[in-house]
């Protein structure tokens, strides 16, 4: 798998979802810090960071412009 | 030189016999290990046995279902159910207009109409008639009617998915002549028939709408996927992802997508590819919409969320419950060339 995005991803209560899409690590742990700190229910939240390949250049419209 | 077709077919029920042997034993599992790396089944035997399987899309008609061996018999009463008009009295759609996703009351669902609102799609118009070439629509909160152009309201709610000959959705590559997609299809034949071929059409219109919920319900269970960055295939084959693969939501719902559309016409449903968000936190997310005939009910299957089959008005009543989500519009091919039936009064202006 050629890397093109890591995803932020968080799961609570069963239900994971891709928060956003960043094009370096570092952008994507400073994406997860910053959601730690403002998710009403961090506590119940887990989260990780995936790399993902072209899926995500098929789903960037979504998430709008990339955080670096 | 090619073989003549009836070698072909001979070729393609003994698959079917041998396949249903190994799923009655339950060895079905074992037979579609893969590398997790590749994809490519580690069994040598299952990889002859799977491509040898019939490749069953979309366009497979019933009756050539029954050529395959995978079924012995056809629900009765399909033909007719797949004859019934689709635009009637009363049918619930979405339609695109100033609608409110904020929760103003716990108790009644969001998507009704605010003028104040941004345009959006809502669930939760109704139709009442048709007025030449619009359709005439209630939307609660709304001052009027709304009356909206039927190409419109075909664009957003006929049937979209994969062309019958596959295609990619997402980067997943739906292809129904890879072995482990002809599997996993025919497996689902399989191990439904009895269900199938015993489905009643002809029953009380409840009684139909129970037998395709829990057929359509038990086929979307099928899919075992994990959430990417977990374990698991992460390549861009639908048959290997389908039980050995990890993907974000889009990728699960596209993998859902090309496995449902198989079984669209012999049980009677619709299957369409939808982008939304969440409500709490305006996440992407990614789901599928099922559309039983004749009830034209809607359910939201989300492989990714662990629901098979929710009832749609559930899965968008509002943030609560666990069904957070709301339509923000769609993917894939629809085909142009159908015009849908209509059965409607005429409300002119």
């Amino acid at each position: 798998m050629i890397r093109v995005a890591y995803a932020v991803c968080s799961e609570t209560r069963g239900k994971p979802l891709t928060r956003a899409l960043c094009d370096t690590r570092k952008g994507a742990e400073q994406v997860m810090s910053r959601l730690k700190g403002s998710d009403m229910d961090a506590g119940q939240t887990t989260y990780w960071i995936a790399e993902l390949g072209a899926e995500a250049a098929a789903v960037r419209e979504y998430y709008g412009a990339a955080v670096t | 030189m090619s073989l003549p077709q009836t070698w072909h077919g001979d070729m393609s029920r003994r698959a079917v016999t041998r396949l249903r042997e190994l799923v009655q034993s339950g060895g079905f599992q074992r037979a579609t290990a893969v590398d997790p790396v590749s994809g490519e089944l580690t069994n040598t035997e299952s990889r002859a046995l799977f491509a040898a399987l019939p490749a069953i899309t979309g366009a497979t008609s019933p009756g050539e279902l029954l050529d395959t061996g995978l079924l012995a018999k056809l629900p009765r009463g399909l033909s007719e159910v797949m004859q019934e008009p689709k635009y009637v009295f009363g049918r619930e759609l979405f339609v695109q207009s100033h609608v409110n996703h904020r929760v103003r009351d716990p108790q009644r669902p969001v998507g009704e109409y605010r003028a104040d609102s941004e345009l959006g799609f809502t669930h939760r118009a109704r139709l009442l008639g048709e007025d030449d070439d619009r359709f005439v629509l209630e939307l609660e909160g709304a001052p009027a009617l709304l009356r909206v152009a039927k190409t419109d309201i075909y664009a957003w709610n006929e049937p979209r998915g994969v062309p019958s000959s596959g295609g990619v959705l997402a980067n997943v590559h739906i292809d129904y002549n890879e072995p482990l997609m002809k599997a996993q299809i025919c497996a689902a034949f399989v191990d439904l028939a009895p269900e199938i071929e015993t489905a009643d059409f002809t029953a009380h219109p409840d009684a139909v709408k129970a037998q395709q919920e829990r057929l359509v319900s038990r086929l979307a269970a099928r899919q075992r996927m994990r959430y990417a960055g977990t374990e698991g295939y992460n390549g861009n084959k639908a048959g290997v992802l389908f039980t050995h693969g990890q993907g974000i939501c889009f990728v699960q719902r596209a993998v859902a997508a090309g496995f449902l559309q198989a079984f669209t016409r012999t049980l009677a449903f619709e299957v369409m590819v939808c982008a939304g968000r969440t409500l709490k936190t305006d996440t992407p997310h990614g789901f599928v919409v099922v559309t039983l005939r004749p009830s034209m009910t809607r359910y939201v299957s989300d492989p990714a969320w662990h629901e098979p089959l929710t009832d749609l008005r559930v899965a968008f009543f509002g943030p609560g419950w666990g069904h957070d989500r709301r339509l923000v519009g769609f993917e894939g091919l629809q085909d142009a060339d159908t015009t849908p039936s209509i059965r409607l009064p005429e409300l002119a202006a």
